[in-house]
């Protein structure tokens, strides 16, 4: 080839790229695409097309494109990126995890894709990678302040607590007003039953944000953890004006005022959890729990009969049917429902033989 | 706005702010617990376990404590349960149990040895009961591995006579975890039977330990269990007659449950039914009521009596047991101390089998960071409404001293019975002996003063014990009755002595066990508020009344059973 024809191709390169990122700019992503179908085939082009599909929303077509680039070229970390967000959105999450913990692999330094890969991953449940990728971004980003939040939470939420305190400090000493990094501060102070010094993160919290729902909920939970109920009704009554869908806040609110002995009150609550949750088992077994207390036969076997329905491995409701209808002189269906929570019973504790985690305390919540 | 007015609204504003615990918490109490053990003599520590952190959880659970009067003079001694460590040596001899032998001047003199009481090993549960009938209480103390059954002969000394009564439970591949235990004459013939509550089928050889890391409380490595081990079950050995037990566990329906994680045990007769039913508080897992069937026969109707679970219908981590008849309608109710992170129970007996749970509209719902274990219902002062008393401690040493009430060492916690089924929380206006916070584990309640209070004595994790005394104002009036059989069992365990003054029918019986594996003292204490005089009715064990009319308060009474 002579100069004048190199010439002619790099122009020619340049003409359609300029072309391509003209109309990518102008948000013609099926534009750019068309100008990049005229193109010979290479992996970083499959790329691009499969990403410009994705923008118009036909992410199956995209997907297709994702795997063919990688096909061309197994070492693109772009594709697999892609790939795995791709899968995200379409709800393989499994081999979306996978493919991002390849682009990773294939491109270690680069912070999106740890940073993508921890959040898909702590969504998942799979705390261990999730953990890993949240320590290597800030490797990477050492300032990045959110990712050491997310890092905050997960060591506490998988119970090393100190070493979730210490990650927490180290934001607020960057940012003494950062809400997430109190609120995991004072998560990580509950898990290790440092009850006043998680009030005061939380009451610092309410400094700095009055009318934040989730420092007011966390606030009432801590009280109520330290059996402190009026101060939990108070914080944990203002969440609920903040944030009248803070469906857990009319949970534990109902617990408050059922720890109290004010049993219409807390049957209010529950009621207003199960109603506002439809899904909400542990409302409706506590709604049946209250009512069958207060005597409200009907309603308590309703409530009751959801929590099954939502959850027939739970022995408690089968077992507190079982007692009001014995109560009602039901004593047929009192036996059968009383077996039942036998048998559920058996059947958890069989689960429980590799359980050994004797740990239970309401969560807090957590502001991302 | 005239003064009348202003101090309406005033009260009503207080009304509003003050929870009811608060305004009760304002008054001072005319009752104080201060503890008196170095005073009293009781120097020696319990121990158990590690101080710092355990591996086991054989090491965590601790042991009893029996108020006792082994030497009948009328004054209660005590006896403490001891248990050991692992891979120590103990350079001034291993710990073994302690008797205490009450000088009657407010001192106990270290009694142990000379009645031949030394015994090393991981003591858990103590039973006082007279199962020879000749005169003389015994005494049968649990153990993770070999129980042991001494016969008190009636001259401060005792007889080991374990093997040969025949309530050893080795011979298996591992040692039994025998936990809580109780005299009782479950078939009514005069002689008192054993039961024996197990915990777990515990092998130090395959049980997982915290460095596996799957064992874990609030993220800290902690010593594994009970979920995930085998349950064991529970014993009941039948008093032959001749000085010696037979296991009856199987054919008396004790097996037809499934293993299960006992600790205290609580005997009585829950149906009215004049035959004594037992209560076991199960560690994680539903408890269990054995229902007796009058004919040697026992039937297990926990979940359907309504006494296995929570309110809210969840297995729980049951401790402590006791009873006592707290609403004054003639049957006896049921308090239980269970894990921190959950209220104690109470459950209201309703006749027939059935009861109710009451926890949350008796007041008892408002504490939940407490761990606990001992329990006692008992009239500290003299009312005539059984208040309740719960001693705390987490299972766990790891979890060291935090600056909330959920440490390692918890105080006590003691509710008023303030009528109307509602019970009020004074612990923190109850004196010094009830704040004190200690790893608490037994607890026995008795009048080792002899002064017409109620003093309670607790068993502790490598602490010493605490004596509290009890320091009673309130000038209210009692009594105090021993009971001694004849035709039914000389210790009279299980028979009931209704008394009845002003108005008011208490109930009680005389009881083995209960508590946390501990035992409080077999004489009946009743409060009799400012009434001068009461009425007894005393049912004995083999089913025969007597009534004494008339009797004068601020006495203790002997009562012995009519032969004809």
């Amino acid at each position: 080839m002579n100069w004048v024809g190199l010439i002619w191709i790099i122009a020619a390169q340049a003409d359609w790229r300029a072309e391509a990122d003209r109309l990518k700019a102008l948000g013609d992503a099926a534009g750019a695409l068309v100008v990049i179908e005229k193109r010979p085939q290479s992996s970083a082009l499959e790329d691009e097309a499969g990403f410009l599909l994705a923008t118009m929303g036909r992410r199956a077509k995209a997907i297709a494109r994702f795997r063919s680039a990688i096909r061309m070229s197994p070492l693109n970390s772009s594709a697999h990126y892609h790939l795995g967000v791709a899968l995200w959105l379409e709800g393989n999450r499994v081999e979306a995890v996978q493919a991002l913990s390849v682009a990773t692999k294939r491109s270690p330094t680069n912070t999106e894709y740890w940073e993508r890969l921890a959040v898909a991953a702590q969504e998942m449940g799979d705390r261990s990678r999730a953990l890993e990728a949240y320590r290597r971004v800030l490797t990477l980003k050492p300032a990045c302040l959110e990712c050491r939040n997310s890092l905050s939470f997960l060591l506490t939420d998988q119970g090393q607590a100190a070493q979730g305190q210490a990650e927490a400090l180290r934001v607020l000493r960057i940012d003494a007003k950062n809400l997430a990094a109190l609120s995991n501060l004072g998560f990580a102070y509950l898990q290790q039953n440092e009850l006043e010094k998680a009030i005061e993160v939380y009451r610092k919290g309410l400094q700095i944000a009055p009318d934040s729902a989730v420092m007011h909920y966390n606030l009432g939970l801590s009280f109520k953890q330290k059996d402190e109920l009026e101060g939990a009704k108070r914080h944990l009554t203002r969440a609920l004006e903040l944030d009248s869908q803070l469906v857990e806040g009319h949970y534990t609110l109902g617990i408050v005022h059922w720890q109290n002995g004010e049993f219409q009150q807390a049957a209010v609550q529950f009621e207003l959890a199960a109603g506002k949750s439809p899904d909400y088992a542990d409302a409706w077994a506590m709604l049946g729990t209250v009512l069958r207390q207060q005597g409200e036969v009907v309603r308590a076997k309703q409530a009751l009969q959801e929590a099954i329905r939502l959850r027939p491995e739970d022995p408690g409701p089968y077992s507190q049917l079982g007692q009001l209808l014995r109560t009602t002189g039901d004593f047929e269906g009192s036996a059968k429902y009383l077996a039942e929570a036998a048998v559920k019973k058996a059947a958890k504790e069989s689960k429980q033989k590799e359980m050994f985690d004797r740990s239970s305390m309401a969560r807090p919540k957590v502001i991302r | 706005m005239s003064g009348r007015r202003g101090f309406l609204k005033s009260v009503c504003r207080t009304a509003a702010v003050f929870t009811f615990d608060q305004l009760v918490r304002g008054q001072e109490l005319p009752v104080s617990f201060v503890n008196v053990a170095r005073e009293a003599g009781l120097r020696e520590k319990t121990v158990f376990g590690g101080e710092k952190k355990n591996r086991y959880l054989v090491e965590t659970t601790g042991c009893g404590v029996a108020f006792y009067d082994y030497d009948h003079d009328g004054w209660l001694d005590l006896f403490i349960v001891n248990g050991s460590r692992f891979q120590t040596a103990f350079p001034a001899g291993p710990p073994t149990n302690r008797l205490y032998k009450n000088n009657r001047d407010g001192t106990f003199t270290d009694v142990t040895v000379k009645a031949g009481l030394a015994h090393h090993g991981w003591g858990q549960g103590v039973c006082v009961g007279d199962y020879d009938n000749d005169g003389f209480d015994d005494l049968f103390v649990s153990y993770w591995g070999e129980n042991k059954l001494y016969r008190n002969r009636g001259n401060g000394t005792f007889e080991d006579v374990s093997r040969k009564a025949g309530i050893t439970t080795g011979g298996g591949k591992i040692p039994r975890w025998n936990t809580g235990c109780a005299f009782v004459d479950y078939n009514r013939d005069g002689l008192l039977d054993l039961f024996v509550a197990n915990y777990i089928d515990f092998d130090l050889k395959t049980v997982p330990v915290p460095e596996n890391g799957t064992c874990k409380y609030k993220g800290l490595p902690v010593a594994c269990g009970p979920p995930g081990l085998t349950g064991a079950k529970n014993i009941l050995f039948r008093n032959n007659g001749d000085g010696t037990f037979r296991d009856v566990s199987k054919e008396a329906g004790i097996l037809n449950t499934p293993g299960t994680y006992g600790l205290g045990v609580l005997v009585a007769d829950f149906d009215n039914d004049g035959w004594p039913d037992i209560y076991v508080a199960n560690d994680s897992t539903s408890s269990a009521l054995y229902k007796n069937n009058q004919d040697g026969t026992f039937t297990e109707i926990g979940i359907e009596a309504g006494v296995a679970y929570s309110a809210d219908g969840k297995a729980q981590a049951g401790m402590g047991v006791s009873t006592a008849d707290y609403d004054g309608d003639g049957l006896l109710d049921i308090v239980k101390t269970n894990f921190a992170g959950d209220t104690s129970s109470l459950y209201r007996n309703l006749g027939n089998n059935v009861f109710e749970d009451r926890t949350f509209q008796a007041g008892l719902g408002r504490n939940t960071r407490f761990l606990g274990w001992g329990a006692a219902f008992l009239d500290f002062d003299n009312d005539g409404l059984p208040d309740i008393l719960l001693a705390n401690g987490h299972v766990y040493p790891e979890v060291g001293s935090t600056d909330t009430e959920a440490g390692y060492k918890q105080r006590k916690v003691l509710y008023r019975n303030v009528g109307d089924g509602k019970f009020a929380d004074v612990s923190t206006a109850a004196g010094p002996g009830i704040a004190e916070a200690v790893s608490a584990r037994g607890l026995a309640v008795g009048d080792f003063d002899n002064d017409g209070d109620l003093d309670v004595v607790v068993n502790t994790m490598n602490d010493v014990p605490q004596l509290l005394r009890c320091d009673n104002r309130t000038g209210r009036k009692w009594l105090q009755v021993k009971l001694v059989g004849t035709v039914s069992n000389r210790s009279a365990i299980g028979a009931r002595v209704v008394c009845i003054s002003g108005g008011r029918r208490q109930i009680n019986e005389v009881r083995s066990g209960g508590s946390y594996l501990s035992q409080s003292d077999l004489r009946l204490h009743f409060g009799l508020d400012q009434e001068s005089h009461a009425d007894l009715e005393i049912h004995w064990p083999n089913g025969k009344q007597q009534r004494l009319a008339d009797v004068a308060a601020n006495q203790a009474l002997k009562i012995v059973e009519p032969e004809d």
